[in-house]
């Protein structure tokens, strides 16, 4: 895992409010499965039964408070139930690297921490009752003056559209042996000496490497399902592999987008799209968010969406007039 | 260019909007590995539901209408049903009445 200090903690989107710049010692975020113990009386361990749910926290430790400049407080704002849509990312504000999506009915605990020698502080807890997401950046925190597309550069935006090959939350599955045979048998490598499930279902796109068959099965590849363990590509080998390793390309499960907007002035309509594609030539959109119109409004949405998520993703901004936006998307696989 | 294929509803595409342009594309290994002056000779085009997108490049085509989000007109058959008003008969129990 990459190693990130706090310099690079610099997206922490509330409801479409920009908090980084308040916050000052520490900030945790994280989700747990919640159970309940369920042990007997006479029992010598204890046993938990999860509840099949799951909570999100977050809490930001020692934020400085300013009365004059409120920007914490402001969008913390009530304490009890309030639906908020919260992104953070720790691994610096890049596309592809990771954030936490959370939207629901967020709880808030806030302790003011006066000192006599110093500015006050707060410490802030949020509970959050909803949806905890990890996902990736697919548009940076960044403003932007005119349409844009990171799939093609273009106004200032980076040409970054987002291969999920290469993402680290794309697990690599290596595999045993591939057989001779048309089309050839793919045999997942064993764990403990039980074959590893592949997971795939027919039709997944999946991208191999270091494959030594002849002819190797390097590339992108259509699977079809054998059996849980086994799968066949349609590749005519001749001498059987026993090397390789996949992941997939893309994902079959849908997915859920967050926008967040942060600066918004001038323009009198902006729609911000999540676009995906398979072959990185013709894309698709994925996700439309709603247009933002002539008034601005700190601006947040969290979109789910069904069906397959193609390999590459890439952001996209349609503006009509004149004025700036600014800007972040994420997407979360299922 | 007869129109044998349109976008389904509720989709909506970008993608090289000629056969030099999907080649500028291909060369390169991706839309997104194209240098600035290659990407300035790119022409895209955007369509909609409804919209002819024949001239889309062949590979892309057999992913989309593999999955239903482009008809092939030559293909697919009506989604809605003619529009014919069928004599009522009255039922049996009815007629008795």
């Amino acid at each position: 895992m990459g190693k990130y200090a706090g310099t690079q903690f610099n997206v922490f989107l509330v409801d479409g409010n920009n908090l980084i710049a308040a916050l000052s010692e520490s900030v945790t975020m994280g989700k747990e499965s919640i159970t309940q113990q369920t042990n007997a009386f006479n029992a010598t361990s204890e046993e938990h039964t999860p509840l099949n749910l799951e909570k999100g926290v977050l809490t930001i430790g020692g934020g400085f408070f300013d009365a004059v400049a409120d920007p914490i407080h402001g969008a913390v704002g009530s304490s009890q139930g309030i639906a908020r849509i919260i992104c953070a990312a720790i691994e610096d504000n890049i596309i592809g690297r990771h954030f936490m999506g959370f939207q629901g009915a967020v709880d808030t605990k806030f302790e003011l921490l006066d000192s006599r020698d110093g500015l006050v502080k707060s410490n802030i807890t949020f509970l959050v009752a909803g949806n905890v997401e990890e996902g990736i950046i697919v548009q940076h925190l960044t403003a932007y003056t005119a349409d844009w597309d990171t799939k093609t550069g273009g106004a200032g935006a980076p040409d970054a559209p987002l291969d999920y090959t290469i993402d680290p939350q794309n697990r690599v599955m290596e595999i045993a042996s591939n057989s001779i045979a048309n089309p050839t048998v793919v045999t997942m490598k064993t764990f403990n000496g039980n074959p590893i499930p592949h997971g795939l279902t027919n039709n997944d796109l999946v991208f191999f490497s270091n494959s030594n068959s002849t002819p190797t099965l390097n590339g992108s590849r259509v699977a079809t399902v054998a059996t849980p363990t086994t799968f066949t590509v349609p590749v005519n080998v001749s001498v059987a592999g026993t090397l390789g390793s996949f992941v997939r390309e893309n994902s079959n499960a849908g997915g859920v987008g967050y926008m967040q907007v942060t600066a918004y002035s001038g323009f009198t309509g902006c729609l911000n799209k999540i676009m995906h594609s398979a072959n990185d030539s013709a894309y698709a959109v994925l996700i439309t968010f709603t247009d933002l119109g002539a008034t601005y409004l700190p601006a947040k949405e969290r979109k789910t969406v069904a069906g397959t998520v193609d390999r590459y993703l890439a952001s996209l901004g349609d503006v009509t007039g004149s004025g700036s936006i600014t800007v972040f998307m994420g997407f979360c696989r299922n | 260019m007869p129109t044998h294929y349109i976008v389904a509803e509720g989709r909506e595409f970008v993608y090289p909007a000629d056969p030099a342009s999907w080649k500028l594309v291909l060369d390169a290994g991706g839309w997104s590995r194209l240098s600035a002056e290659k990407n300035a000779l790119v022409k895209h085009k955007t369509v909609k539901a409804g919209d002819d997108c024949s001239d889309m490049d062949a590979p892309s085509l057999a992913i989309y209408v593999e999955r239903g989000w482009i008809i092939d007109l030559t293909k697919s058959t009506p989604t809605v049903a003619p529009q014919i008003e069928l004599p009522t008969e009255p039922s049996v129990e009815e007629e008795g009445e």
